[in-house]
């Protein structure tokens, strides 16, 4: 086990970084329902991309999205975190609903979108200040946030220096990570997380959400990348044709683990002969 | 492997990447042509002053010559550093050239002359213009005007070998000031200021050539007597004009040049084999980062900071808006009082008559001026890019975002309009009732400007077909423009002055439309159905 595990693991158990939350609190919250989206409807134009989601993710629950390209994935993403606006449906984040409270709801998560996004023209350190300021992190839980970011994803400070459009991709990537975490979300959210990264990346995106999800944290996600998503994910929806056509659990279901890459592939050849 | 390396030059200083091959013809045609109009602008400029100069003395026009071509030599040292430190000290490109089997000479050779191709071109329209109208105006025969290329040849060496000694003094410079805002803010502040001056006295040489007068100004006798015992210390400028035309001192000129040549040149491809030799300090800061010392602001600071970041640190913003902004105040002293000697010189009989047409004018100037400088903002939503998906998925309401994109570039315009309003007064060039009239029309048109935009931006952002984002644009011509109608109309009326600053305010009332349209909660549900791409 490493150090950060048995950090989080350990006695100063601490949601994501150091957040303590009383054991019966922990209690309380074991159940709540974290994300939910019932008849989520959206189009562009006359092209109809959802039609009817319905998806629930219990508090610590770590959920994936998959279906092929263009099936509307990060569409619900977008609807989810507020950058897109839909027609029909509730999405309510620990019960703050997104389009009544969507503040409140914000307040909630972390959002990392498939491409690095951030604004190019700030420095690292700009841009951590900025979204930390946003959600008002004070100072030293910024700081105990950020080096823990900084060191599982292998984030050297003196980057923080150079403007983001300097920066690699797999670097923009980063950056995008560790903003999306300083201020100690309750909720991941990641749009494609692992698109353009390197092994040596993606592994240790993996460790971290894992340890997250370890310390009770919820996490919702989209891939392409099925191996990744049935090795981090407890339950998984399958998105076709505009509505989750199967969700599988692999807590009650283990061995649907194994097979999720040809049950994903039966919703492709299913689609061909339609 | 040279041409190669030549064209890699070119290519990486090219910055639109993918653009269509139309839009690059396009942009060439342009830049040739502003080249062609800059040369024709220049012959004859220093054409109206020779014939100024001339009846003075014989020699004048030979030493303001000299003036002009070292100052220009100068400026192109400046420019060429610029370049030598970009191409030098650009890490990108190191890390890709270093392990090609190319050698160090090579790649020096390549920068050499790909700043040495780029003075030569700047120091030709600059130059050529001002030495082929001195050669026409003292009947010099038809090889002089070779000699004219020869000159530009030979500089464009010198100054480059010069630049690229220099670029090491300029990277030592930028990696100081990379990191330092405040600095940076405050010089390009004396800079913008120092070029304000360069065109007032430019503005002024133009007044003096164009003038029927006898030499006043800038260009006094003195100053003439000043340059013309100066001149000889103008090197290499002053020997290859006296080589080349003046055919005096020839070995010693010859000796001069031939060593200014080779000394620069030699110390120029050193230089840029020294930068290129091994991984110099100068490549990037040492200042370490202080983590534990991190500042962090409040939410709505923390967007306040967004905003200023995003207009002082955005190379695009940083030209086209903030610069001009603190070159506003100067920008409208120059060209009023410009304008007020003028007309009151050729049309004081006009104004005799029609005493409220200057205010027209210059109220319309004005609200032109601060209208162009406030358009060049971008901080409507659409402006930030993808940047735009980190704000809006964070927990800020629409309205203490918006009103952030409001109220930034609004309170940054007005001040810069209530200095050049309060410069214009205190110099006696407009009347209180002009100043008090200019702050309130224009407080209005900055507001109103930059609601339309913002509105307009949501409005398109929220993929309408009708696109709105030109009627922020259309309001700073319109309303200047309206002014200035209404103003010569009513003057031309003879119209009391006191009534004429009352129907002033009419078009003004014209910006209090798109207030109505921006209620809150119909803002708020723009900013909502706004769609972003993350």
């Amino acid at each position: 086990m490493n150090p950060l595990t048995k950090m989080l693991k350990g006695a100063q158990k601490a949601p994501l970084i150091e957040k303590e939350v009383p054991a019966e609190e922990k209690k309380a919250s074991e159940g709540r329902t974290a994300i939910s989206i019932s008849g989520l409807e959206k189009s562009y134009g006359s092209f109809s991309v959802l039609q009817g989601i319905d998806i629930q993710v219990q508090e610590g629950e770590a959920f994936g999205l998959i279906g092929r390209n263009g099936i509307g994935k990060s569409t619900t993403i977008d609807c989810m975190v507020g950058l897109k606006a839909f027609e029909k449906g509730t999405i309510s984040i620990f019960g703050d609903d997104v389009l009544l409270s969507p503040e409140a709801a914000k307040r909630h998560f972390g959002y990392v979108a498939s491409e690095p996004t951030a604004y190019e023209v700030m420095t690292g350190k700009e841009y951590l200040s900025f979204v930390a300021g946003a959600y008002g992190v004070r100072q030293d839980r910024f700081v105990t946030n950020y080096r823990l970011l900084a060191d599982r994803l292998r984030f050297n400070d003196q980057d923080l220096k150079k403007r983001i459009r300097e920066y690699s991709h797999g670097m923009k990537q980063k950056i995008c990570l560790i903003g999306s975490l300083i201020h100690n979300p309750e909720i991941w959210i990641l749009d494609e997380p692992t698109v353009g990264l390197d092994l040596v990346v993606s592994e240790m995106l993996f460790n971290l959400m894992r340890d997250l999800k370890a310390n009770g944290r919820t996490i919702f996600l989209t891939s392409h990348n099925i191996d990744f998503v049935s090795k981090i994910c407890d339950k998984v929806g399958i998105l076709d044709g505009g509505r989750i056509r199967r969700t599988i659990d692999f807590r009650t279901q283990p061995m649907e683990r194994r097979r999720l890459k040809e049950i994903f592939r039966q919703f492709d050849v299913e689609e061909e002969n339609e | 492997m040279i041409v190669e390396l030549l064209f890699k030059e070119f290519r990486l200083q090219r910055k639109e990447e993918g653009t269509a091959l139309s839009f690059q013809v396009l942009k060439a045609v342009l830049v040739f042509s502003g080249a062609i109009l800059l040369a024709v602008l220049l012959a004859f400029l220093t054409n109206a002053l020779y014939d100024k100069l001339l009846p003075y003395s014989y020699i004048a026009p030979f030493a303001v010559l000299c003036f002009f071509l070292f100052l220009i030599f100068l400026l192109a040292i400046f420019e060429g550093a610029t370049r030598a430190r970009k191409t030098l000290f650009d890490e990108r490109d190191r890390m890709v050239t270093s392990p090609l089997p190319i050698s160090r000479f090579q790649r020096s050779l390549s920068k050499f002359l790909y700043v040495f191709l780029m003075q030569w071109i700047e120091l030709s329209v600059l130059s050529i213009p001002l030495l082929v109208t001195f050669g026409v105006k003292v009947n010099f025969p038809y090889w002089y005007h070779m000699m004219s290329l020869v000159y530009t040849f030979i500089l464009a060496f010198v100054s480059t070998g010069i630049a690229f000694v220099l670029s090491f003094v300029f990277q030592i410079c930028h990696l100081y000031l990379k990191d330092r805002n405040l600095i940076q803010f405050l010089l390009s502040c004396g800079i913008v200021i120092a070029l304000c001056y360069a065109y007032q006295v430019f503005l002024d040489l133009f007044l003096v050539a164009l003038s029927d007068g006898s030499l006043t100004g800038t260009l006094s006798p003195d100053f003439v007597d000043g340059l013309t015992a100066s001149n000889f210390y103008m090197w290499p400028v002053y020997n290859m004009l006296d080589l080349f035309w003046g055919r005096d001192n020839v070995l010693s000129n010859s000796l001069i040049i031939v060593g200014f040549l080779l000394f620069f040149v030699t110390a120029g491809l050193l230089s840029a084999d020294v930068a290129l030799s091994k991984r110099l300090p100068l490549f990037e800061g040492k200042k370490e980062i202080d983590v534990e010392h991190f500042a962090i602001d409040s939410p709505r600071k923390a967007l306040w900071k967004k905003e200023l970041l995003l207009l002082f640190k955005d190379s695009a913003n940083t030209f086209s808006y903030t610069s001009v902004l603190i070159m506003l105040p100067f920008l409208s002293f120059v060209v009023l009082s410009s304008l007020d000697v003028m007309l009151r010189t050729n049309l004081s009989l006009f104004l005799t008559y029609y005493p409220s047409t200057l205010d027209a004018i210059f109220l319309s100037l004005i609200l032109f001026f601060v209208g162009i400088v406030n358009s060049g903002n971008a901080l409507k939503p659409s402006a930030e890019g993808k940047g735009l998906a980190v704000t809006k998925t964070l927990p800020y309401h629409p309205l203490q975002v918006l009103s952030v994109k409001l109220l930034c570039p609004f309170a940054l315009s007005s001040l810069s309009l209530l200095i050049s309003l309060v410069v214009l007064l205190s110099t006696g060039i407009i009347s209180w009732q002009i100043f008090l009239l200019g702050l309130f029309l224009g407080l209005l048109l900055v507001f109103s400007m930059n609601l339309l935009s913002l509105l307009g931006d949501l409005h398109d952002l929220s993929d309408r077909e009708l696109k709105l984002s030109f009627l922020s644009s259309l309001a700073s011509y319109l309303v200047p423009t309206l002014e200035l109608v209404l103003g010569l109309v009513l003057s031309f009326l003879r119209t009391p002055q006191d009534a004429l600053y009352g129907y002033f305010v009419l078009p003004g009332l014209l910006l209090l439309l798109p207030v109505p349209f921006a209620r809150p909660k119909a803002v708020e549900r723009l900013y909502r159905r706004m769609e972003v791409r993350a």
